[in-house]
Protein backbone atom coordinates (compact mmCIF):
# COMPACT_ATOMS: atom_id res chain seq x y z
CA UNK A 1 0.00 0.00 0.00
CA UNK A 2 1.70 3.05 -1.22
CA UNK A 3 -1.09 5.59 0.48
CA UNK A 4 -0.29 6.71 4.52
CA UNK A 5 -3.00 5.82 6.77
CA UNK A 6 -4.07 8.50 8.81
CA UNK A 7 -4.63 8.71 12.27
CA UNK A 8 -7.95 10.02 13.60
CA UNK A 9 -8.09 8.47 16.84
CA UNK A 10 -4.80 8.62 19.22
CA UNK A 11 -6.72 8.51 22.60
CA UNK A 12 -5.46 4.92 23.13
CA UNK A 13 -1.84 6.27 22.43
CA UNK A 14 -2.46 9.54 24.65
CA UNK A 15 -3.85 7.29 27.27
CA UNK A 16 -0.18 4.60 27.13
CA UNK A 17 1.64 7.94 26.83
CA UNK A 18 0.33 9.40 30.15
CA UNK A 19 0.85 5.88 31.92
CA UNK A 20 4.49 6.22 30.96
CA UNK A 21 5.19 9.54 32.19
CA UNK A 22 3.24 8.73 35.40
CA UNK A 23 5.44 5.82 36.03
CA UNK A 24 8.66 7.46 35.27
CA UNK A 25 7.93 10.35 37.17
CA UNK A 26 6.63 7.81 39.74
CA UNK A 27 10.12 6.75 39.46
CA UNK A 28 12.13 9.38 39.86
CA UNK A 29 10.31 10.53 43.13
CA UNK A 30 10.49 7.23 44.53
CA UNK A 31 14.42 7.18 43.98
CA UNK A 32 15.21 10.51 45.52
CA UNK A 33 13.33 9.73 48.49
CA UNK A 34 14.67 6.39 49.39
CA UNK A 35 18.57 6.68 47.37
CA UNK A 36 20.55 8.58 50.02
CA UNK A 37 22.28 11.52 49.22
CA UNK A 38 25.92 10.46 48.95
CA UNK A 39 25.22 7.54 46.66
CA UNK A 40 27.41 7.96 43.60
CA UNK A 41 29.86 10.41 44.90
CA UNK A 42 32.89 8.30 44.44
CA UNK A 43 31.12 5.20 42.68
CA UNK A 44 28.29 2.75 42.71
CA UNK A 45 28.01 2.82 46.76
CA UNK A 46 27.45 5.65 50.05
CA UNK A 47 30.19 8.23 49.78
CA UNK A 48 29.57 8.69 53.19
CA UNK A 49 30.27 5.03 54.29
CA UNK A 50 33.57 6.09 53.55
CA UNK A 51 34.14 9.27 55.81
CA UNK A 52 32.27 6.85 58.24
CA UNK A 53 35.25 4.21 58.09
CA UNK A 54 38.02 6.83 58.43
CA UNK A 55 36.04 8.47 61.74
CA UNK A 56 36.05 4.97 64.07
CA UNK A 57 38.16 5.05 67.24
CA UNK A 58 41.85 4.43 67.24
CA UNK A 59 42.26 2.11 70.20
CA UNK A 60 45.66 -0.36 69.91
CA UNK A 61 48.07 3.02 70.39
CA UNK A 62 51.64 1.22 70.28
CA UNK A 63 54.38 2.09 72.95
CA UNK A 64 55.37 5.36 72.44
CA UNK A 65 51.92 6.19 74.06
CA UNK A 66 53.14 4.43 76.77
CA UNK A 67 56.19 6.04 77.39
CA UNK A 68 54.62 9.37 77.98
CA UNK A 69 53.84 8.35 81.31
CA UNK A 70 55.75 4.84 82.13
CA UNK A 71 59.11 6.11 79.90
CA UNK A 72 61.44 6.14 83.28
CA UNK A 73 62.21 3.15 85.75
CA UNK A 74 60.57 2.22 88.98
CA UNK A 75 62.22 2.59 91.54
CA UNK A 76 61.03 -0.02 94.27
CA UNK A 77 62.47 -1.06 98.16
CA UNK A 78 62.73 -4.68 98.81
CA UNK A 79 61.69 -6.12 95.74
CA UNK A 80 63.32 -5.99 92.86
CA UNK A 81 62.07 -3.66 89.86
CA UNK A 82 60.35 -5.31 86.75
CA UNK A 83 60.50 -2.02 84.70
CA UNK A 84 63.65 -0.98 84.07
CA UNK A 85 62.72 2.26 82.03
CA UNK A 86 62.07 2.55 77.95
CA UNK A 87 65.70 2.20 77.13
CA UNK A 88 66.62 -0.81 78.52
CA UNK A 89 63.27 -2.46 77.47
CA UNK A 90 64.01 -1.12 73.73
CA UNK A 91 67.83 -2.54 73.61
CA UNK A 92 66.38 -5.62 75.39
CA UNK A 93 64.44 -8.93 73.32
CA UNK A 94 61.26 -7.85 74.16
CA UNK A 95 61.50 -4.60 71.88
CA UNK A 96 59.48 -5.48 69.01
CA UNK A 97 56.83 -6.53 71.92
CA UNK A 98 54.18 -3.32 72.01
CA UNK A 99 53.43 -2.62 75.74
CA UNK A 100 49.76 -4.00 74.84
CA UNK A 101 50.54 -6.97 74.02
CA UNK A 102 50.77 -8.07 77.69
CA UNK A 103 48.92 -5.18 79.65
CA UNK A 104 46.01 -3.18 79.00
CA UNK A 105 45.75 -1.16 75.84
CA UNK A 106 46.31 2.68 76.23
CA UNK A 107 41.83 3.43 75.71
CA UNK A 108 41.34 1.05 78.06
CA UNK A 109 43.94 2.28 80.85
CA UNK A 110 43.47 5.85 80.03
CA UNK A 111 39.69 5.42 80.87
CA UNK A 112 40.31 3.19 83.96
CA UNK A 113 42.92 5.88 85.35
CA UNK A 114 40.50 8.71 84.36
CA UNK A 115 37.88 6.87 86.27
CA UNK A 116 40.14 6.46 89.49
CA UNK A 117 40.99 10.11 89.57
CA UNK A 118 37.71 11.62 89.38
CA UNK A 119 35.09 9.02 90.83
CA UNK A 120 38.02 7.15 93.08
CA UNK A 121 36.78 3.77 91.57
CA UNK A 122 40.41 1.78 92.16
CA UNK A 123 42.51 0.69 89.26
CA UNK A 124 42.47 -2.83 88.67
CA UNK A 125 46.23 -4.07 87.68
CA UNK A 126 45.98 -4.05 84.58
CA UNK A 127 49.31 -6.44 83.82
CA UNK A 128 49.83 -10.34 83.95
CA UNK A 129 49.01 -11.43 86.91
CA UNK A 130 51.41 -14.51 88.38
CA UNK A 131 48.75 -17.09 87.59
CA UNK A 132 48.32 -16.30 84.14
CA UNK A 133 52.12 -15.30 83.60
CA UNK A 134 53.43 -18.76 82.83
CA UNK A 135 50.20 -19.59 80.09
CA UNK A 136 50.82 -15.74 78.60
CA UNK A 137 55.03 -16.09 78.39
CA UNK A 138 54.23 -19.94 76.51
CA UNK A 139 51.58 -18.23 74.01
CA UNK A 140 55.64 -16.88 72.27
CA UNK A 141 57.70 -19.20 73.97
CA UNK A 142 56.44 -22.98 73.78
CA UNK A 143 58.40 -24.99 71.87
CA UNK A 144 55.85 -25.98 69.03
CA UNK A 145 56.93 -28.33 65.82
CA UNK A 146 55.54 -25.35 63.37
CA UNK A 147 58.15 -22.24 65.05
CA UNK A 148 60.86 -21.83 63.49
CA UNK A 149 64.09 -23.40 65.50
CA UNK A 150 66.16 -21.33 67.69
CA UNK A 151 64.28 -18.70 68.14
CA UNK A 152 64.20 -18.81 72.46
CA UNK A 153 61.75 -21.42 72.22
CA UNK A 154 60.88 -23.78 75.81
CA UNK A 155 59.53 -27.05 76.27
CA UNK A 156 56.88 -26.51 79.13
CA UNK A 157 57.73 -30.24 80.87
CA UNK A 158 61.48 -28.91 80.91
CA UNK A 159 61.35 -25.66 82.22
CA UNK A 160 58.80 -26.51 84.90
CA UNK A 161 61.94 -28.88 86.02
CA UNK A 162 64.16 -26.49 86.17
CA UNK A 163 61.98 -23.73 87.87
CA UNK A 164 61.26 -26.98 90.71
CA UNK A 165 65.25 -27.35 90.61
CA UNK A 166 65.22 -23.20 91.79
CA UNK A 167 63.36 -24.24 94.48
CA UNK A 168 60.09 -22.66 93.26
CA UNK A 169 56.85 -24.04 92.38
CA UNK A 170 56.44 -25.93 89.20
CA UNK A 171 54.39 -23.61 87.56
CA UNK A 172 55.87 -20.60 88.67
CA UNK A 173 55.41 -17.13 87.05
CA UNK A 174 58.48 -16.83 84.99
CA UNK A 175 59.14 -13.01 86.34
CA UNK A 176 60.56 -15.03 89.47
CA UNK A 177 63.70 -15.29 87.27
CA UNK A 178 63.22 -13.33 84.37
CA UNK A 179 62.46 -9.47 83.50
CA UNK A 180 59.99 -9.21 81.07
CA UNK A 181 60.81 -6.07 80.29
CA UNK A 182 64.52 -7.08 79.50
CA UNK A 183 64.26 -10.97 78.98
CA UNK A 184 67.87 -11.57 79.17
CA UNK A 185 68.32 -10.04 82.37
CA UNK A 186 67.82 -12.16 85.04
CA UNK A 187 66.12 -11.31 88.54
CA UNK A 188 67.25 -12.76 91.69
CA UNK A 189 64.49 -15.46 92.87
CA UNK A 190 63.27 -14.69 96.28
CA UNK A 191 64.79 -16.26 99.38
CA UNK B 1 5.48 9.89 20.09
CA UNK B 2 6.11 6.44 21.41
CA UNK B 3 9.87 6.47 20.98
CA UNK B 4 9.67 10.08 22.83
CA UNK B 5 8.63 8.58 25.42
CA UNK B 6 10.90 6.21 25.47
CA UNK B 7 13.74 8.12 25.04
CA UNK B 8 12.61 10.01 27.89
CA UNK B 9 12.28 7.32 30.24
CA UNK B 10 16.06 5.95 29.43
CA UNK B 11 17.50 9.38 29.77
CA UNK B 12 15.69 9.95 32.75
CA UNK B 13 17.81 7.54 34.95
CA UNK B 14 21.29 9.49 34.73
CA UNK B 15 19.81 12.72 34.85
CA UNK B 16 18.24 11.58 38.44
CA UNK B 17 21.83 10.22 39.51
CA UNK B 18 23.18 13.61 38.67
CA UNK B 19 20.17 15.43 40.45
CA UNK B 20 21.18 12.88 43.36
CA UNK B 21 24.66 13.41 43.71
CA UNK B 22 26.05 15.99 46.64
CA UNK B 23 28.94 16.70 48.22
CA UNK B 24 28.54 14.36 51.06
CA UNK B 25 30.50 14.47 53.77
CA UNK B 26 33.80 15.60 54.32
CA UNK B 27 37.35 13.67 53.98
CA UNK B 28 39.85 14.49 57.23
CA UNK B 29 42.07 17.07 55.98
CA UNK B 30 45.01 15.83 53.98
CA UNK B 31 44.25 12.69 53.27
CA UNK B 32 43.82 12.00 49.56
CA UNK B 33 41.45 9.10 48.27
CA UNK B 34 43.81 9.13 45.12
CA UNK B 35 47.04 7.78 44.55
CA UNK B 36 47.90 5.52 46.76
CA UNK B 37 48.69 1.80 46.30
CA UNK B 38 48.41 -0.19 49.54
CA UNK B 39 50.20 -3.54 49.96
CA UNK B 40 50.25 -5.71 52.89
CA UNK B 41 52.92 -8.51 53.52
CA UNK B 42 52.67 -11.41 55.01
CA UNK B 43 56.38 -13.07 55.93
CA UNK B 44 55.04 -16.73 56.55
CA UNK B 45 58.52 -18.02 58.17
CA UNK B 46 58.81 -15.52 60.72
CA UNK B 47 55.20 -16.37 61.97
CA UNK B 48 55.16 -17.76 65.44
CA UNK B 49 51.66 -18.56 65.61
CA UNK B 50 51.51 -16.37 69.28
CA UNK B 51 47.90 -14.79 68.48
CA UNK B 52 48.68 -11.56 69.14
CA UNK B 53 47.55 -10.30 65.91
CA UNK B 54 44.01 -11.86 66.43
CA UNK B 55 43.64 -9.96 70.02
CA UNK B 56 44.88 -7.07 68.58
CA UNK B 57 41.90 -6.79 65.81
CA UNK B 58 39.20 -8.27 68.15
CA UNK B 59 40.10 -4.82 70.07
CA UNK B 60 40.78 -2.46 67.83
CA UNK B 61 37.57 -3.87 65.54
CA UNK B 62 35.19 -4.73 68.40
CA UNK B 63 34.78 -8.20 66.17
CA UNK B 64 32.42 -10.25 67.86
CA UNK B 65 33.31 -13.92 69.40
CA UNK B 66 33.56 -17.06 67.57
CA UNK B 67 33.98 -14.55 64.55
CA UNK B 68 37.23 -12.97 63.06
CA UNK B 69 38.50 -10.68 60.99
CA UNK B 70 42.46 -12.02 60.79
CA UNK B 71 42.98 -15.51 62.12
CA UNK B 72 46.32 -18.19 61.92
CA UNK B 73 46.42 -21.24 60.04
CA UNK B 74 48.49 -24.06 61.11
CA UNK B 75 49.72 -26.59 58.84
CA UNK B 76 51.16 -29.81 59.66
CA UNK B 77 52.63 -31.94 57.23
CA UNK B 78 53.41 -35.54 58.67
CA UNK B 79 55.82 -37.89 57.34
CA UNK B 80 53.46 -39.52 55.36
CA UNK B 81 52.20 -36.68 52.93
CA UNK B 82 48.65 -36.15 55.03
CA UNK B 83 48.09 -32.41 55.49
CA UNK B 84 46.53 -31.34 58.89
CA UNK B 85 45.20 -27.76 59.39
CA UNK B 86 43.79 -26.14 62.79
CA UNK B 87 43.08 -22.93 64.18
CA UNK B 88 42.01 -23.12 67.46
CA UNK B 89 39.73 -19.59 67.81
CA UNK B 90 41.49 -18.62 65.12
CA UNK B 91 44.54 -18.70 67.07
CA UNK B 92 43.03 -15.97 69.24
CA UNK B 93 45.16 -17.72 72.54
CA UNK B 94 48.18 -18.91 69.71
CA UNK B 95 48.32 -22.66 69.82
CA UNK B 96 48.96 -25.64 71.62
CA UNK B 97 50.73 -28.88 70.63
CA UNK B 98 49.09 -30.61 68.54
CA UNK B 99 47.98 -34.23 69.72
CA UNK B 100 46.94 -35.92 66.31
CA UNK B 101 50.11 -35.51 64.86
CA UNK B 102 53.07 -35.88 67.31
CA UNK B 103 56.75 -34.47 66.92
CA UNK B 104 58.35 -37.39 65.94
CA UNK B 105 55.82 -37.58 62.88
CA UNK B 106 56.31 -34.07 61.94
CA UNK B 107 58.14 -33.28 58.24
CA UNK B 108 57.39 -30.05 58.31
CA UNK B 109 54.99 -26.97 59.84
CA UNK B 110 53.99 -23.73 59.71
CA UNK B 111 51.71 -21.13 60.46
CA UNK B 112 49.74 -18.73 58.22
CA UNK B 113 47.98 -15.65 59.00
CA UNK B 114 45.36 -14.85 56.91
CA UNK B 115 42.97 -11.77 56.41
CA UNK B 116 41.20 -9.54 53.42
CA UNK B 117 43.36 -9.60 50.33
CA UNK B 118 41.55 -6.59 49.31
CA UNK B 119 41.72 -7.64 46.07
CA UNK B 120 42.22 -5.32 43.23
CA UNK B 121 39.45 -7.85 41.43
CA UNK B 122 37.40 -8.24 44.15
CA UNK B 123 34.56 -11.09 43.42
CA UNK B 124 32.80 -10.08 46.90
CA UNK B 125 32.41 -5.62 44.95
CA UNK B 126 30.27 -7.23 41.88
CA UNK B 127 27.85 -9.76 43.96
CA UNK B 128 26.02 -6.87 45.82
CA UNK B 129 22.70 -6.02 44.68
CA UNK B 130 22.87 -2.66 46.09
CA UNK B 131 26.13 -1.58 46.32
CA UNK B 132 26.78 -1.93 50.33
CA UNK B 133 30.37 -3.45 49.85
CA UNK B 134 32.97 -1.54 47.86
CA UNK B 135 36.38 -0.45 46.67
CA UNK B 136 37.34 2.96 47.94
CA UNK B 137 38.91 4.95 45.72
CA UNK B 138 42.17 4.08 47.70
CA UNK B 139 41.87 0.32 46.89
CA UNK B 140 40.57 -0.82 50.01
CA UNK B 141 37.55 -2.97 50.11
CA UNK B 142 35.22 -1.94 52.65
CA UNK B 143 31.74 -3.11 53.85
CA UNK B 144 29.18 -0.44 54.46
CA UNK B 145 27.31 -1.60 57.55
CA UNK B 146 24.60 0.72 57.31
CA UNK B 147 23.43 0.20 53.91
CA UNK B 148 23.97 -3.74 54.22
CA UNK B 149 20.82 -6.07 53.99
CA UNK B 150 22.23 -9.01 55.02
CA UNK B 151 21.80 -11.01 51.71
CA UNK B 152 25.49 -12.61 52.38
CA UNK B 153 25.98 -12.88 48.43
CA UNK B 154 29.20 -11.49 48.83
CA UNK B 155 30.13 -14.15 51.93
CA UNK B 156 29.34 -16.36 49.46
CA UNK B 157 31.23 -14.62 46.93
CA UNK B 158 35.23 -14.32 48.89
CA UNK B 159 36.90 -17.52 47.92
CA UNK B 160 39.58 -16.71 50.72
CA UNK B 161 36.78 -17.46 53.59
CA UNK B 162 37.30 -13.32 54.47
CA UNK B 163 33.63 -12.34 55.34
CA UNK B 164 31.47 -13.25 57.98
CA UNK B 165 27.94 -12.15 59.17
CA UNK B 166 28.47 -9.78 61.99
CA UNK B 167 25.88 -11.43 65.08
CA UNK B 168 25.93 -8.56 66.32
CA UNK B 169 24.72 -5.78 63.67
CA UNK B 170 23.56 -8.47 60.99
CA UNK B 171 25.36 -7.41 57.92
CA UNK B 172 28.70 -8.77 56.01
CA UNK B 173 32.03 -7.69 57.93
CA UNK B 174 35.75 -8.71 57.14
CA UNK B 175 38.88 -6.87 57.92
CA UNK B 176 39.39 -3.06 56.36
CA UNK B 177 42.95 -2.89 56.99
CA UNK B 178 42.17 -0.71 60.28
CA UNK B 179 40.69 1.67 57.39
CA UNK B 180 40.71 4.14 59.92
CA UNK B 181 43.97 3.73 61.18
CA UNK B 182 45.48 3.68 57.43
CA UNK B 183 44.07 7.16 56.88
CA UNK B 184 45.87 8.74 59.68
CA UNK B 185 49.30 6.97 58.77
CA UNK B 186 49.21 4.88 61.41
CA UNK B 187 49.48 0.44 60.27
CA UNK B 188 46.62 -1.80 61.44
CA UNK B 189 46.60 -2.71 64.32
CA UNK B 190 47.84 -6.29 63.70
CA UNK B 191 51.01 -4.95 61.90
CA UNK B 192 51.55 -2.86 65.37
CA UNK B 193 51.55 -5.43 67.48
CA UNK B 194 53.61 -8.44 65.65
CA UNK B 195 56.32 -9.14 67.09
CA UNK B 196 58.38 -10.85 64.88
CA UNK B 197 57.42 -8.66 61.55
CA UNK B 198 55.70 -11.36 59.78
CA UNK B 199 52.92 -8.61 58.97
CA UNK B 200 53.73 -5.54 57.33
CA UNK B 201 51.92 -3.04 55.57
CA UNK B 202 52.42 0.19 53.81
CA UNK B 203 51.58 2.62 50.69
CA UNK B 204 53.77 1.73 47.55
CA UNK B 205 53.09 4.72 45.83
CA UNK B 206 55.05 6.45 48.61
CA UNK B 207 58.57 7.18 46.96
CA UNK B 208 61.65 4.68 49.13
CA UNK B 209 58.74 2.92 51.05
CA UNK B 210 59.81 -0.23 52.75
CA UNK B 211 56.57 -1.94 51.28
CA UNK B 212 57.45 -0.90 48.08
CA UNK B 213 61.14 -2.35 48.16
CA UNK B 214 59.19 -5.40 49.90
CA UNK B 215 57.38 -5.87 46.75
CA UNK B 216 59.67 -5.18 44.17
CA UNK B 217 62.98 -7.46 45.60
CA UNK B 218 60.79 -10.05 47.60
CA UNK B 219 60.01 -13.67 46.50
CA UNK B 220 56.03 -13.16 46.83
CA UNK B 221 53.18 -15.42 46.12
CA UNK B 222 49.10 -14.89 46.80
CA UNK B 223 46.69 -17.22 47.40
CA UNK B 224 44.09 -18.49 44.83
CA UNK B 225 46.11 -16.99 42.53
CA UNK B 226 44.35 -19.08 39.60
CA UNK B 227 41.26 -17.38 40.62
CA UNK B 228 42.25 -13.87 39.29
CA UNK B 229 41.51 -11.96 42.01
CA UNK B 230 44.52 -9.76 42.00
CA UNK B 231 44.70 -9.89 46.07
CA UNK B 232 47.23 -7.28 47.71
CA UNK B 233 48.81 -9.28 50.30
CA UNK B 234 51.37 -10.85 49.63
CA UNK B 235 53.10 -13.79 50.61
CA UNK B 236 56.94 -14.63 51.61
CA UNK B 237 57.51 -18.22 51.01
CA UNK B 238 54.25 -19.43 50.40
CA UNK B 239 54.14 -23.29 50.37
CA UNK B 240 52.13 -24.87 47.77
CA UNK B 241 50.19 -27.11 50.60
CA UNK B 242 48.30 -24.16 51.14
CA UNK B 243 44.56 -23.59 50.19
Amino acid sequence: MSERVKFNDVRHLVRAAVIVVVVVVGFLIARSLTVPKSFGQYGHYRGDSVVEKMGLPVIVQGSESCRECHGEAIKRKGKPSLWLGYKAWKEGGHASNTCENCHSNCKEHSELRRAEKEKGIKLEKDVITSEKAREHCFMCHAALAARPKGSKLYDAEAHAGYCQAMELKKDAACSECHVPHAPDTLVEPPE
Amino acid sequence: MKCACLVASVGALPLSRRLLRANAGSLKKGYSLTGHRYAFIVDTPKCIGCGACVRACKLENDVPDGFFRTWVERYTIGKDSKVTVDSPDGALNGFEELKSVPAAEVAKAFFVPKLCNHCSDAPCVPVCPIGATYKAPDGVVLTDGKYCVGCGYCIQACPYGARFKNPVMRVADKCTWCYHRITKGLMPACVEVCPTGARRFGDAAVPGSEIAKLLSSGRLDVLRKELGTQPKVHYVKLDAKVR
